[in-house]
């Protein structure tokens, strides 16, 4: 169990205040709330983008909140599933791999097998990215999310622009990954698949946990 | 590879430090004197900056709703081009307009048509892109729900933009508060700006304390306004690049394609062409070192926003670089000045370093703050995915930003290239073509000013030419 204490965020009118809230070390934690509860601002927090100097998050015997952006080795996809426009699919999964240091012939049968999984034609590889639908590319996000062999994942929506199909595909993904690799998840969404596998369910409202 | 960008900071205010350092006491200007200089200063930026933005709002709306990309492109860089081309040039060509029609273009109106004639289209420009990249689905809901145009202009147009008109309004105020060469040669006697005063206290007079007194009070003013300009800022981002639907008048295009006529205009109704004057002047070594002088500047600046781009974001530096407004040219001149005092051999370098210092705070406001919003999300994901800054550079902040630094360095190799202002306070006369056609022109030797005027404009086209080769090859690799 990971355990994240004293976030205490206030920006302009909003104030993200939560004492404690756990994330389980297994398997997937849930985080739920309406628009503009600070879901989005946690997983910033989280990540590092924005800081919060009491916050602490302890795992596995470190102090996670000290460590850098890069040393904290996230799997991130954001809201939106954003990914780099001026690459292709290809270059930004290699981007992702080459970031942690993965040789080609080691992620390539991987990026084989999710491109599978997700129901993505290989002539997908050479696309430019600003020219995927938001589906594609929200799966592209998930991919590089899982290609760079991340400690923990964050992911912010990351089936919304998906249709009913594609996202049991990508929850079915997702489950496997965090079973096979031992991986946390947190994972925020408005609107939960039966088929996700979740441990732990947190909420927010307010910016306070409920 | 961690490097504050505040380091840049205080690499850019540097002048400052510099002159403190050299003449440490203040001198007290009268202060009925600095009052009445300043009143004139200001009221000519806002008269100046209020014309620009109107018409260059409603030049604006005409520009986005061009629809087809390669006329977009073409009436935008007319929009463009009296912003690009020498202040000697524009000076010029008014001055010639106004002898053929009998028309002064003299003392504040003068200043306030000159400075209305350079901004009018670079404000359209830049708003259009904005009507364009923010409101684009404003536009198109406007349209299909049968909103009337005066309703479309103060609930959707107005109500949106209004923050980046003022943001407009306060880039243009800038440019007229510390302009210098405009009023130099057409403002006469009661026409003394801030900036006029700085240059007269400094190199007609030696009263150098005053000077810096006066520079310093200059600045400070600059840096309070656009704190409070800053704060009004829109921060919305981006949503899509499509034209404007809604706006089909096209009159509003009359505006800005006027101003680049009566430019052209002008320096055609002078034009003299003799290539004997092109020996006769010696122009060839002295067109050779500016050639050299602008494309290393323009090179130098596209190196220097890779390096900022490359170690952004930085919430403090960002906030800086939209309160700082570069100092008095002539403040960084002095500061050049006493630099190159312990370094003569090397005042051309020296130079360089000057107009880095000119230019990068208002090609930052101008150009980078907006393409800041597109650039972070990018940099911000490619963190997360723990990539070096190496990978992050090659990868994300070069290719993303290639073509806005390249355009940035071309922007400033034209400038330099049109510069004498800076230039005449470290170098010799004539030791650039700008410095040899304002020589010219003081000297009433107007054909051969032309003449030199048009070789300037010559060299600026191949310098386009040059940089939108490299446009080109940049966009088939990025």
């Amino acid at each position: 169990m990971s355990v994240v204490k004293n976030i205490n965020y206030k920006v302009g009118n909003f104030e993200l205040n939560i004492p404690r809230f756990e994330i389980v070390n297994k398997g997937i934690t849930l985080l739920v709330g309406e628009s503009g509860s600070g879901k989005s601002t946690l997983v910033d927090l989280l990540v590092g983008f924005r800081s919060c100097r009491e916050m602490s998050w302890q795992w596995n015997e470190l102090n996670y909140s000290d460590l850098s952006i890069e040393e904290k080795q996230i799997g991130l996809v954001l809201q939106g599933g954003f990914v780099f426009p001026h690459l292709t699919f290809k270059e930004c999964v290699s981007f992702a791999a080459t970031a942690r240091k993965r040789k080609e012939s080691e992620w390539g049968p991987e990026l084989n097998n999710y491109l599978q999984a997700l129901h993505l034609q290989p002539s997908i590889l050479k696309q430019k990215s600003s020219k995927l639908s938001g589906g594609e590319r929200q799966r592209l996000a998930l991919i590089c999310a899982f290609i760079g062999q991340p400690k923990f994942l964050l992911l912010d929506e990351p089936f919304s622009a998906l249709d009913h199909e594609n996202k049991e595909r990508s929850v079915k993904l997702l489950n496997n990954f965090t079973e096979v690799h031992g991986v946390p998840a947190l994972v925020i969404t408005h609107n939960q698949s039966s088929s996700l596998k979740v441990s732990s369910r947190i909420e927010i409202s307010h910016g306070k946990l409920v | 590879m961690k490097i504050n960008p505040l380091l840049v900071g205080l690499f850019l205010i540097s002048p400052v430090f510099i002159l403190l350092i050299s003449y440490p006491g203040f001198s007290v200007v009268d202060s009925s004197e600095v009052f009445q200089v300043f009143k004139f200063t200001f009221h000519q930026a806002l008269v100046s900056s209020l014309l620009a933005t109107v018409f260059g709002a409603l030049a604006g709306l005409s520009l986005s709703s061009i629809f087809d990309s390669k006329k977009y492109s073409f009436v935008e860089s007319l929009y463009y081009a009296p912003s690009f081309v020498p202040v000697l040039f524009v000076v010029f060509s008014c001055l010639n307009i106004g002898n053929l029609w009998q028309i002064s273009f003299k003392g504040f109106w003068g200043i306030v048509v000159i400075h209305v004639l350079i901004n009018v289209g670079l404000v359209g420009a830049l708003y259009s892109k904005i009507l364009i990249h923010r409101l684009s689905l404003m536009n198109r809901l406007s349209l299909v729900q049968g909103l009337g145009v005066w309703r479309y202009l103060r609930k959707i147009v107005f109500a949106h933009t209004k923050k980046d008109l003022l943001f407009l309004f306060a880039v243009v105020f800038i440019f007229c508060f510390t302009s210098f060469s405009i009023p130099l040669i057409i403002g006469g006697v009661n026409s003394t700006t801030i900036e006029l005063l700085i240059y007269e206290k400094l190199v007609v007079l030696g009263e150098v304390e005053q000077a810096l007194s006066l520079a310093l009070l200059q600045l400070l003013f600059l840096v309070f306004f656009l704190g409070l300009i800053n704060f009004t800022q829109a921060k919305e981002k981006a949503i899509t690049t499509s034209w404007n639907p809604f706006f089909k008048n096209k009159i509003f295009l009359l505006v800005p394609i006027f101003s680049f006529i009566v430019l052209f205009v002008g320096l055609w109704l002078s034009a003299s062409f003799s290539l004997g004057w092109f020996t006769e002047l010696a122009l060839l070594p002295t067109l050779i070192k500016s050639l050299g002088l602008a494309l290393f500047c323009g090179y130098s600046i596209f190196l220097f926003f890779q390096f900022i781009f490359s170690i952004l974001p930085h919430s403090t530096f960002e906030f800086f670089m939209s309160v700082y407004s570069s100092p008095s040219t002539v403040l960084i001149g002095l500061a050049l000045v006493v630099v190159s005092s312990v370094w003569w051999q090397g005042r051309w370098l020296v130079l360089l370093f000057g107009y880095v210092l000119l230019y990068v705070p208002v090609l930052f406001k101008m150009f980078v703050q907006n393409f800041l919003s597109s650039l972070k999300p990018a940099l911000k994901v490619s963190r997360a995915m723990s990539a070096n800054y190496w990978l992050r550079f090659k990868m994300i902040t070069f290719p993303l930003s290639y073509s806005l630094c390249l355009f940035l360095g071309f922007l400033t190799a034209i400038w330099v290239l049109g510069d004498y202002a800076l230039a005449s306070l470290l170098l010799e006369a004539d030791s650039t073509i700008a410095l040899v056609a304002k020589n010219l022109l003081r000297s009433y030797r107007l054909d051969q000013a032309s003449f030199v005027i048009t070789i300037i404009i010559f060299c600026e086209f191949i310098i386009y030419l040059l940089y939108k080769g490299l446009a080109y090859v940049g966009g088939q690799k990025y």
